[in-house]
């Protein structure tokens, strides 16, 4: 499976992928809807942190979902189906990359844009990569993670 | 309206009061944002004649129309206020998210005024906006600065000032993430207000008017930028790139204390030898897909564990040539001090390559320096001079005023080593071989700038826009460039746009971009007639403060000493070319010999 593949020593910081995220998305900016967000780790280096579509994670947010509306509908991203969501925050809790969120009452995650993801067009110095995912990558950004939370 | 956040936040320190209102609808359409509001709000809320460190002038801090979306290199924010160096309108523009998050806090422009009676800092977390004590940072660099106030407040955006601002240097800057609103003093009127740092957390939403077509213009513009042949230089070298260009094939690097066009000591500045070396990523400002910010660090020696954000190449000349210093990493040194000092590098360098001069000339003696070997290319004497300037001890006392106030001081003929227009010391562009450039230094309107203008670029490569075939020698139809160059430029400053855009991205891409923005429709002419008022304006504040036409005059050395080597050999600015120039570009802006603007001029651009 191909997830957005994160790569910390080539971030800049320039925030292109979170703002056009939500654009995508939402019709608007504003980080606190994009699914993918930059971290900044003071001057040595920034963190992008998406989700990995379960090629690095047991898929906790689905496994936990009481009402099972995270999944996999067509083939090649966990969604949340937002319809069906009750807002119960157990996603947010469960995930070990801190890469699905809430805003109102409704989780919401990364779909990859249906295949064809808007951030990886503007991320003009390949900080993050479209391809099959790349384990190890992910563990640097998780324990990257952890230090900015 | 789409695109604005909607209000105006004030603060007022003295009162410890926090205020909002509306932006007023009368001023969208005739400033936009950014610096045309920043200047509007100057003019109308500073008293006339205050001192620019008086609690009554105003800081401002005002986003570029674009901050928080993904427009390329849209994110440019800047600080305004009287300046304490010049006492002309300061305005600096930086590469920083502080912008963005206040549009996203709901403010369009913050005003600061008063002065607190102890250290504060003003935290806006969306609504609120708390006045908080800011008694143990004040002293701390400003890195520990921002680090304490993320450890307290979170996540916030922090723009701060370091011991410089505090100590009310006159070229102390405002620090935001490693990013300066470098030039004019904005961050000795912080010190002076008592205000240490704005941290800004804002987590609204900015609604376009028209999603689907700003998606797609971004997308226009971002892949125009990545794939242009600069894009490789930017991202590699930065903006440095052309120093060797710019000594050997111009001959217009100014070089001890403007003694020279060529320095050459300069192998080791030149970021073809050192960035493969001590760079180690790309850093970009808010929505730059093409970054010439990157992290400099030195893991080995005396220096290690060094990182800034650069060096760039206003610095290579002012702490690296200017001073006749070559090492690179004692060069990164000074950047550094200045960086946690809160000092405008360029002003710091220029000032101490002031000394320099004026020791070497024996104006200035061991007993003046405290005992320093104030000579050209000596690292120890620079940095240590830095110090002193930050702290304002001994010698750096004086040349904390900056090299006008300081050769009045120091007397013994200093006048005529101190470079500078206005009071601002000048980038680094020898315009003895760019007469366009002298111009623009000249007319500048916050004193010795390129940036206001950009005309290096046409001058030294003879085509820009609509300019062709100029020559960078010649006297003739400067004005009008000048002119037009500058109107075009301030359109930059209000949307909030990277100048170093302005191969891609001109007014035709602007007007398309603000209406998917905004809803508001304009023609290319109207943008930039827009450029033109605020231009006017604030010529008019600056007139209101004492300009006179002597204010506009090249420092003595630049019409008196003749580039002595290199490929502008032999060139200097004439008095008669300075005042020919002048007297065209007076008349190209409409305004008068003495340079009052008549009064149809005002009117025409609903400034009467």
């Amino acid at each position: 499976m191909r997830a957005i593949v994160p790569h910390l020593d080539r971030c800049t910081g320039c925030r292109m992928c979170e703002m056009a995220c939500s654009l995508h998305h939402e019709g608007l900016v504003n980080r606190e809807w994009a699914r993918i967000r930059v971290h900044r780790k003071g001057i040595e280096h920034y963190v992008p942190v998406v989700c990995n579509q379960g090629t690095s994670c047991d898929k906790e947010c689905a496994q936990v979902c009481p009402v099972d509306c995270i999944k996999d509908v067509n083939g090649h991203a966990i969604e949340v189906i937002r319809e069906e969501c009750i807002g119960c925050g157990e996603c947010v809790e469960a995930c070990p990359y801190n890469a699905i969120h809430m805003r109102g009452d409704v989780a919401f995650k990364c779909n990859l844009c249906d295949g064809d993801p808007t951030c990886i067009k503007f991320c003009s110095l390949e900080a993050i990569t479209f391809e099959e995912g790349i384990p190890d990558e992910f563990d640097k950004a998780k324990d990257a993670t952890e230090v900015v939370r | 309206m789409k695109g604005f956040a909607g209000e105006v936040l004030r603060v007022d320190l003295t009162a410890q009061a926090v205020e909002k209102s509306p932006l007023p609808e009368s001023l969208v359409r005739t400033y936009l944002g950014g610096t045309g509001l920043a200047a509007r709000f100057l003019y109308d809320n500073v008293p006339p004649n205050a001192d620019a460190l008086d609690p009554s002038n105003i800081l401002i801090l005002a986003p570029g129309l674009f901050n928080g979306f993904p427009v390329p290199t849209g994110g440019k924010v800047l600080f305004c206020a009287k300046s304490p160096l010049t006492g002309t309108i300061a305005e600096s523009v930086m590469g920083a998210r502080l912008g963005s998050e206040l549009k996203r806090a709901g403010y369009d422009l913050l005003l600061v005024s008063g002065m607190s009676g102890s250290p504060r800092y003003i935290l806006i977390d969306d609504e609120d906006v708390e006045i908080r004590d800011a008694g143990d940072l004040w002293g701390k660099d400003t890195r520990a600065t921002a680090e304490e106030i993320r450890r307290t407040e979170g996540d916030a955006v922090v723009a701060c000032i370091g011991i410089a601002g505090e100590n009310l240097v006159r070229y102390a800057n405002i620090d935001c993430e490693d990013r300066q609103s470098g030039r004019g003093g904005l961050g000795a009127v912080m010190g002076s207000k008592k205000l240490k740092a704005i941290a800004v957390k804002g987590t609204g939403d900015l609604v376009p008017h028209d999603a689907d077509k700003l998606m797609e213009l971004c997308l226009r513009y971002y892949e125009r930028m990545i794939e242009s042949p600069a894009f490789n230089d930017d991202t590699k070298y930065g903006t440095g790139e052309f120093l060797e260009w710019m000594n050997s094939e111009k001959g217009t690097f100014p070089t001890r204390n403007w003694r020279e066009g060529v320095f050459d000591d300069r192998e080791k500045i030149d970021p073809y030898h050192w960035a493969p070396l001590y760079t180690r990523r790309n850093n970009a400002c808010l929505a730059c897909p093409k970054p010439c910010g990157r992290i400099f660090g030195i893991d080995e020696g005396k220096y290690a564990g060094l990182r800034i954000d650069g060096i760039e190449y206003e610095l290579l000349y002012s702490l690296g040539g200017l001073c006749g210093m070559g090492d690179i990493e004692e060069l990164a040194r000074a950047n550094e001090l200045c960086d946690l000092h809160g000092l405008d590098g360029i002003s710091a360098g220029a000032a101490v390559a002031f000394a320099m001069d004026l020791f070497q000339d024996g104006i200035l003696t061991r007993e003046d320096t405290g005992g320093l070997d104030l000579e050209f290319g000596n690292p120890e004497a620079e940095l240590k001079l830095i110090e002193m300037i930050a702290r304002r001890e001994g010698l750096g006392d004086v040349l904390a005023e900056g090299v006008k106030r300081a050769s009045e001081r120091i007397g013994k003929g200093a006048e005529d080593y101190a470079v500078h227009v206005k009071g601002m010391e000048p980038p680094a562009y020898d315009v003895r071989g760019i007469k366009g450039m002298a111009l623009a230094f000249m007319t500048s309107s916050r004193g010795a700038c390129h940036l206001r203008s950009c005309a290096y670029a046409l001058e030294l490569t003879g085509k820009f826009w609509k300019f062709e075939g100029v020559d960078r020698f010649s006297t003739e139809g400067k004005g009008v460039e000048i002119k037009e160059l500058e109107d075009m430029m301030t359109v930059y400053d209000v949307l909030g746009v990277c100048k170093f855009s302005r191969g891609y991205f001109l007014a035709d891409g602007f007007v398309d971009v603000l209406a998917s923005v905004t809803g508001l429709e304009f023609s290319e002419s109207e943008i930039l007639r827009l450029g033109e008022r605020i231009n006017n304006l604030k010529h008019m504040f600056n007139l209101r403060e004492g300009l006179t036409r002597d204010d506009f005059r090249l420092p003595k050395r630049l019409l008196t000493l003749p580039i002595p080597e290199g490929a502008s050999k032999g060139h200097v600015v004439t008095e008669r070319e300075m005042n020919k120039m002048l007297d065209d570009y007076f008349e190209a802006r409409g305004w008068s010999k003495e340079g009052l603007p008549s009064e149809e001029k005002t009117k025409d651009l609903n400034l009467a």
